[in-house]
């Protein structure tokens, strides 16, 4: 009996089908707590929802292009709150100008992402033992510094960076769009985002293609310490105060939101918007279960759920993969309609079929 | 790719050594050298060698090891794991006042609020030979066992602040239900005299703890005998600002005339008030806003005071508390009287400036 044969182009509906199939999960759940709850389909639940994930979206953008490549940050909750727990002492103890305060704060998590990026992309160590280390390090450190004593009274201008509006639209959700759009850019538009794909899916085939396969990690990681440091700088503007419990737990949910979204755990496969649908559904059900009063360990159990469906897509993707591919017309033209015969992994990511057939492609060149 | 090509991919290029393959490698890009091995591993031991030195530099002394066994029945530990609640400070400096006079060590909680972490500080405290034991468990039945292993251990364990340990030699607890009762009576005759006896109540909760629960349960109860008008409409897990700020958020969009928030403590309230604020409420609903809490931590007791929408706390006296923990332990260890200690709440309102100030000035 001959075996099933799959044209690339299946292979990619099925990859897709991931982050496309977690749209279709959200819409579904919004459906539902719209007919459950009056409250849901409002305007200004829907901006209570995009505030509530707006943290963890912009810390989600480089997370995402960090898995991608392979690479992953555990830190970035513990750096969140690292940050935060600096500025408090900075501007408080220190009295430096708020402004400059919270500058330092953000410099404070870029050098904990030079840190890792320099450990990681340069000298080898696994992404997870490191940025494991620097979860329980930068926790460790935010404690020590504060001997866990909050600081508050930033005033009300800092106060504006959470709770403040610009057309009716809350200051952290416009940042969060605004790192969307930037990683969008990224991501799909310029060579980076097709990199990253690249090293995610064989980092040796890429850097013998030419890509910097150290140095856009190491950015990236930098990036991530940044919008970590940035996110706890929000979070402590909307409390008024600089706890160390600022973004705990916060490493798990981005990792749940990049992975709902249909980004392979071992890199090479992903979209961005795929994430989005991850960091929104995970708003969604958190707001919509406290909407109809629902208990919060069925969130849990609800995300929990869902992470193992997107398990099981991801599994199947994999095997389905390894699977004999027909010669199509749509995959010669695959091959055929690059300039020089780009590898698809150098193509931009989403738009073309699977980086990882790309990748072997490559390899074999 | 497949697993199988990039093993094949593998086999067609040159091999490397495998401590220098990622992941988790001490040296990438290229064979490794005798120069680069020693080179890591130097890194690696300084790391190693290093860091237990540097941890050792920032403990306290309760690190301080040496003692020989019976040394070490003149230390008491104290698992109180919330090391960022606001009474924690306050409520370990009387801990070691009493035990400066009393002559024991104070063993200080690091547990962060983990259980795993708990669990494995109390199980070094018996390893060590401890005197006592005093423990604020984070999940009871999973402490229970270490009861039994110290006193295998000749340790001696009290439970603190709920009285929901079998077995234990001691405890230092709060009087929940006063307390809940305190805060849900003062919280009906606000509704009554404010609301006209109608509200709307949302509780944030702690639900895994004895303590969690008996304060709200009381609370609500206490509350709605007085006011029987005031209905509970939403409830969501949530101790501190960042779990409670999001929550009052979701819930006033279903519940847009939430009018009383009950907060299992006093860390949680912030947050409350930050989303309340962030309705823009006009005058009168700000007014209308009841939130309480427990513990007495200062930032509440000083908005208490202000006369803002966070009306009320069951305040605990911090540093007594610590003392008392003190007492009960040492007295377990010497044989001696009382080793069972309930302490009271003290209800904080507007109206309570004496106490306010009193309590204020302790925990500052």
């Amino acid at each position: 009996m001959p075996r099933p044969r799959l044209t690339h182009g299946s292979l990619h509906r099925l990859g897709s089908a991931q982050g496309g199939g977690l749209f279709v999960a959200l819409i579904l759940l919004s459906l539902y707590f719209s007919a459950a709850t009056g409250s849901f389909f409002t305007q200004s639940n829907l901006l209570v929802v995009l505030e509530q994930v707006s943290v963890l979206g912009m810390v989600a953008v480089p997370g995402a292009m960090l898995l991608v490549s392979g690479n992953l940050d555990l830190s970035v909750g513990s750096v969140a709150g690292l940050s935060a727990a600096v500025f408090g002492e900075f501007a408080k103890v220190l009295g430096w100008p708020v402004l400059l305060a919270a500058v330092g704060a953000v410099a404070v998590g870029a050098a904990w992402g030079v840190m890792n990026g320099v450990l990681i992309s340069y000298l080898g160590f696994s992404p997870v033992i490191v940025t494991l280390g620097g979860f329980a390090g930068a926790a460790g450190l935010a404690q020590t510094i504060t001997s866990d004593v909050t600081r508050s009274g930033f005033g009300a201008a800092f106060d504006q960076l959470g709770d403040g509006t610009l057309a009716g639209i809350p200051v952290p959700v416009i940042i969060f769009f605004a790192v969307f759009a930037v990683g969008l850019y990224i991501w799909y538009e310029t060579r980076v985002g097709r990199h990253l794909t690249a090293i995610g899916a064989n980092r040796d085939a890429a850097q013998a293609l030419g890509v910097a396969s150290k140095r856009l990690p190491c950015t990236i990681y930098i990036l991530s310490g940044m919008a970590a440091a940035l996110g706890g700088l929000i979070i402590t503007a909307q409390l008024d105060g600089a706890s160390v419990q600022i973004g705990v737990g916060l490493e798990l949910q981005v990792l749940t939101a990049i992975l709902l979204g249909g980004v392979a755990f071992n890199g090479g496969r992903g979209s961005l918007w795929g994430t989005l649908a991850g960091i929104l559904f995970i708003g969604v059900l958190d707001d919509g279960l406290i909407l109809i009063n629902v208990g919060p360990y069925v969130a849990d159990l609800a995300v929990g759920g869902a992470l193992v469906v997107a398990a099981a897509l991801d599994v199947l993707y994999q095997r389905l993969e390894k699977m004999p591919v027909a010669e199509s017309a749509e995959a010669e033209a695959l091959e055929t309609d690059r300039p020089g015969g780009r590898p698809a992994a150098l193509a931009p990511p989403g738009r073309e079929g699977p980086a990882v057939s790309g990748v072997k492609e490559a390899g074999r060149g | 790719m497949n697993l199988n090509e990039r093993e094949q991919q593998a086999e067609t290029r040159p091999q490397r050594p495998i401590l220098a393959a990622r992941p988790g490698a001490l040296a990438v890009g290229g064979p490794l050298s005798r120069r680069r091995f020693l080179g890591g591993a130097g890194i690696t031991a300084g790391l190693a060698i290093g860091a237990p030195v540097l941890a050792a530099c920032g403990t306290t002394k309760s690190a301080s090891g040496g003692s020989s066994s019976s040394g070490n029945r003149k230390k008491i530990g104290f698992s109180q794991p919330d090391t960022s609640a606001s009474i924690w400070a306050p409520l370990m400096a009387g801990a070691q006042q009493a035990c400066k006079a009393r002559g024991y060590e104070l063993l200080e909680s690091h547990a962060n609020s983990k259980l795993d972490a708990q669990l494995s500080e109390i199980q070094t405290w018996i390893g060590e030979g401890v005197g006592a034991i005093v423990a604020l468990p984070l999940d009871n039945n999973a402490i229970i066992p270490l009861i039994k292993k110290a006193h295998s251990a000749g340790t001696k364990f009290l439970d603190y602040s709920d009285n929901a340990l079998p077995g234990v030699d001691g405890w230092v607890i709060f009087d929940n239900l006063q307390g809940a009762k305190l805060v849900g009576t003062y919280a009906g005759q606000w509704v009554n005299k404010n609301l006209g006896g109608k509200a709307q109540v949302a509780l944030l909760t702690h639900q895994i703890q004895l303590t969690g629960r008996q304060r709200i349960d009381g609370c609500v109860k206490a509350l709605q005998a007085l006011a029987p008008g005031a209905k509970v409409v939403a409830q969501h897990e949530g101790v501190l600002s960042p779990d409670t700020f999001p929550a009052f958020q979701s819930m006033l969009q279903a519940h847009p005339g939430i009018n009383v928030a009950i907060c299992i403590a006093d860390e949680g309230c912030d947050g409350v008030l930050r989303a309340f604020m962030g309705t823009h409420p006009s005058q009168k609903q700000i007014s209308d806003m009841f939130i309480c809490g427990f513990d007495g931590s200062a930032p509440v007791i000083k908005a208490v005071g202000s006369g803002g929408p966070i009306r009320a706390t069951g305040a605990l006296d911090a540093i007594g508390i610590g003392k008392a923990v003190i007492q009960a332990a040492a007295d377990c260890i010497e044989g001696k009287s009382p080793t069972k200690i309930n302490f009271p709440y003290n209800l904080c309102t507007v109206d309570t400036k004496a106490l306010n100030q009193r309590l204020l000035a302790e925990v500052s």
